[in-house]
């Protein structure tokens, strides 16, 4: 069975009211749905609803899959705020009526088996062959984040999985995670050079046999461990991805570091810092996999607030409604000044509420606003950091 | 040794490019593809040849000479949310327009009352824009997000909430205060007050028709045919700041409508205002016979008082003419599908299937007689498709009046919602839907459409002198024939 035929029924739902094409929402005020709708030519092709149309028109045999606009495909950020902001349910399920991300990645899986997928989403998959790892860095270079005050055990029930970006391009996160466990007392072990990219950008870039390859070698590595994770695409991936592509029984039992640490910080195995005098204010980014994908929105609230020395100011759009970070679906590999673009959007929304800090749970997200930061020569007035970091500091 | 064969463009890509932008023109066939479906599922239209999206006055300008020296036609395109499919063109050479990113607000007047936009914002975004500000303006019953004030006002000019209760058109007939359009040899005309139209109202007190003939109407419902609509500007009120849905149900419509009869004869009007508005929905629930009347109200008011006396009023009405309260959770439900807002969107419907709307707009008098031979012609047709074979157990039924009082007109829609990936389903009611516009038009009806299956019909019954009229119209203002060829079978 094609890609396309396992969203058949999601493509023939839409019925094309262009509610995604929406940039202002009556009862909510700040809603714009569409960031590549928004930054690109903005042909109907380029928004969801358009999206759906043209994987209709190769179900209905009018449209072959070579003749696909690769970029409107690729550019896509699956941030799922389409999916989101459509709102219709199934009447039966209550689930999404229409999975606009899936349709998309199906799409996307139709044009890697076709050959047509653009260089930038190809390397994801070169280097994941090459190296286990989406960056294409050294395998032995796994475990370079570990520093030698970070204790890990050898036999733990629990493994702590800092997943490509966190082990290769943003160590501070994978330390800052490992530190909030050691202090918490919780034992962990680590994978090493066992630890493979989880598969997530694959399978977003419709590279599903290298995908499910690596989701088997994980799941063995994995099965029977419970699994934390500092990485919002990870955890998602594991819970979500696995079982579609290995099908039902291969989910693991993984939870991101935001869903512990409420539990970590009521228990009194974490504690913060008393403070005096005034607070300093944050603002938290939602990312679309731990929040959209997964309505992980309360959690990381709960940890930020229960920091004495720090006020949380949400930004204009928050939740549901967040604005991606750019980073998403793999758009930085497709065309990174799109991303940049798209990024731009927020970091107003962050300097309005007055914080000098954006706060995310993702290395994805983190990295991407960091470089929209560095873009636009913000560097001076904000800087994005990750949960994890956070609370490492504070605790 | 193989050789690659550079793409064949269109014959004015390079053209079209230099004008908008080459970022803003694509003749790939997928990018034209999705120009060829609109929401009602209804055929496909055949692939035009080139999509360009102009930014600016000036550009369409540009695009519209250059279409006009070389005879290749426009198909002026907004939101896609037209019923009736996507207007012919001629397929493989007609340029489309995509005028969505001439979506901007030009300016909002609160000295004045009055707010200019690009044609091609959404009429979500212009409403919120407004709103933000503490105003209103008209919109419509639906669609809101997706619909675009040009598309909007080239088709029935906004049907829904009007400032005298549900009104048709009223976008167009009390609220416009003037259009700038593109005309097809490229000049530009502003309508609405004469002297110098628009541009020199702007930061003047308006008065319509004191300078001259309005010719706003002629671009009204015209699907484009007489040029492309680059502004508008509407009228903007204050809302009201009190508001209450109610809900009652009967198991005919005829107790509804004895409701509306007798509130459209309280003076001053009751629902004298803004957003207020009054619906009557029937869902028929798949596989059962049981069909029931809703009718949604909601009253408003500046004051509490106000607000209440007007919604005990609706209430007692109700009440006389043997409404029931329905359960509390159905009647949440029904105010959730409806909106409690002024939209009534498409989207919330969209899990019921397709939408193909069979919408009639009729005379007062005739409000009762159409709605139920409107839900009889339905009903007839369902039968039908189960005689055929199809599966109609799975096909929500809704039927839809709107009454507009003070206008003295109703708006009436049955739809049969089908997924379409029922083909034969699909076909049928696409049958069946060409054959309700067939039959409503001998009955004297007025039906919705004004884009290509829509408008064929509708000029199919013109008489001969009006046809006769609209052509010579046609004919001055577009010699060659390449506004949205088509439509209207022009």
């Amino acid at each position: 069975m094609s890609e396309l035929e396992k969203v058949r029924a999601d493509v023939y739902n839409c019925v094309r009211c262009m509610v995604c094409s929406a940039k202002y929402n009556w009862e909510q005020h700040v809603l714009r749905v569409c960031p590549l709708w928004e930054h690109s030519a903005g042909f109907w092709s380029n928004l969801p609803a358009g999206r759906n149309q043209l994987a209709l028109e190769i179900l209905e045999g009018n449209l072959d899959v070579s003749e696909l606009p690769v970029e409107a495909i690729y550019e896509c950020l699956l941030c799922a705020n389409c999916r989101q902001q459509c709102g219709a349910l199934d009447l039966a399920t209550g689930k999404p009526f229409i999975d606009q991300p899936a349709i998309t990645k199906a799409l996307r899986a139709e044009l890697f088996a076709a050959g047509l997928a653009p260089e930038g989403a190809r390397m994801f998959g070169d280097n994941v062959e090459k190296t286990h790892n989406v960056l294409g860095g050294p395998v032995k270079g796994r475990t370079s984040w570990l520093t030698p005050d970070i204790k890990v055990a050898t036999d733990a029930d629990t493994v702590f999985f800092p997943g490509c970006l966190a082990a290769y391009r943003s160590p501070e996160i994978a330390q800052a995670t490992a530190k909030i466990l050691n202090k918490a007392g919780i034992k962990f072990s680590i994978l090493g050079e066992e630890e493979w990219c989880c598969g997530n950008p694959l399978i977003m870039t419709g590279q599903l046999r290298l995908a499910k390859k690596v989701a088997k070698h994980n799941v063995e590595q994995l099965k029977g461990k419970k699994v934390i994770t500092s990485c919002a695409g990870c955890a998602r991936c594991f819970m979500q991805e696995y079982p579609e592509l290995l099908g039902e029984g291969h989910e693991l039992n993984v939870v991101h570091i935001v869903e512990l640490l409420p539990e970590l910080i009521e228990s009194g195995k974490i504690k913060f810092k008393a403070h005096k005098g005034k607070k300093e204010i944050v603002t938290y980014h939602d990312p679309c996999e731990l929040g959209r994908y997964r309505g992980i929105y309360d959690q990381p609230r709960k940890v930020i607030q229960s920091i004495p020395g720090i006020e949380l100011v949400e930004m204009v759009r928050n939740r549901e409604k967040t604005w991606c970070c750019g980073g998403g679906g793999g758009l930085k590999a497709a065309n990174y000044a799109l991303s940049l673009e798209i990024g731009k959007d927020k970091i107003p929304e962050a300097l309005a509420t007055g914080a000098k800090r954006i706060i995310s749970a993702c290395p994805s997200c983190k990295a991407s606003i960091n470089d929209t930061i560095r873009a636009m020569g913000k560097e001076a007035e904000i800087k994005a950091i990750d949960i994890t970091e956070l609370v490492a500091e504070e605790s | 040794m193989a050789t690659v064969e550079a793409k064949k463009h269109h014959e004015l890509y390079k053209e079209l490019g230099t004008i908008v932008g080459p970022k803003y023109v694509s003749d790939e066939r997928a990018v034209l593809l999705s120009y060829t479906r609109d929401i009602s599922a209804f055929p496909a239209a055949k692939p035009q040849g080139v999509v360009a999206r102009p930014g600016s006055v000036q550009e369409v300008v540009e695009l519209v000479k250059l279409a006009n020296h070389t005879r290749t036609p426009l198909i002026p395109m907004g939101g896609k949310n037209s019923y009736s499919g996507v207007p012919d063109g001629q397929p493989g050479r007609g340029i489309v327009v995509d005028m969505r990113r001439m979506n901007k607000v030009l300016e909002i007047d609160e000295v004045n009352m009055a707010v200019t936009v690009q044609a091609g914002i959404h009429l979500g975004e212009m409403l919120s824009r407004v709103n933000e500000r503490g105003w209103g303006v008209h919109g419509a019953l639906m669609p809101h997000y997706g619909d675009t004030v040009g598309g909007q006002l080239s088709g029935y000019a906004g049907g829904g909430w009007g400032q005298y209760g549900p009104s048709v058109g009223f976008n167009g007939h009390h609220y416009l205060l003037g259009l700038k359009v593109v005309l097809p040899d490229g000049s530009v005309v502003d309508t609405g007050s004469g002297e110098g139209g628009i541009s020199s109202y702007r930061g003047h007190t308006f008065t319509k028709l004191m300078h001259g003939p309005d010719f706003s109407g002629i671009f009204l419902c015209d699907s484009g045919m007489f040029g492309i609509k680059v502004e508008a500007t509407y009228r903007m009120f204050r809302p009201p700041k009190f508001q209450k849905d109610g809900v009652r149900y009967w198991d005919n419509p005829d107790g509804p409508n004895e409701v509306l009869n007798e509130l459209w004869e309280i003076d001053p009007h009751l629902y004298m205002q803004p957003y207020s508005r009054f619906i009557v929905l029937s869902p028929k629930i798949p596989g059962s016979s049981e069909e029931i009347w809703f009718l949604h109200w909601l009253s408003l008011g500046n004051s509490e008082e106000e607000l209440k006396l007007k919604f005990k009023t609706v209430e007692a009405a109700c009440a006389k003419h043997g409404a029931k309260l329905p359960d509390p959770a159905i009647a949440d439900a029904m105010i959730e599908r409806l909106g409690v807002h002024e939209n009534w969107e498409v989207g919330k419907l969209a899990n019921m299937g397709q939408m193909p709307f069979f919408e009639l707009v009729v005379s007062k008098r005739d409000l009762m007689e159409s709605i139920k031979w409107a839900c009889e012609y339905l009903d007839n047709l369902i039968i039908k498709m189960s005689k055929a074979g199809i599966d109609t157990s799975n096909i929500p039924l809704n039927r839809t009046f709107l009454p507009a009082g003070p206008e003295g007109i109703g708006i009436i829609a049955v739809c049969p919602f089908f997924n379409q990936s029922n083909k034969e389903a699909h076909k049928m009611v696409y049958e069946g839907f060409l054959e309700f516009l067939e039959q409503a038009h001998r009955r004297g009806y007025s039906f919705d459409g004004t884009h290509n299956n829509g408008s064929k019909y509708k000029a199919r019954f013109w008489t001969p002198q009006y046809y006769a009229f609209v052509s010579t119209l046609k004919k001055t203002l577009d010699p060659n024939n390449i506004m949205n060829p088509g439509v209207y079978n022009f």
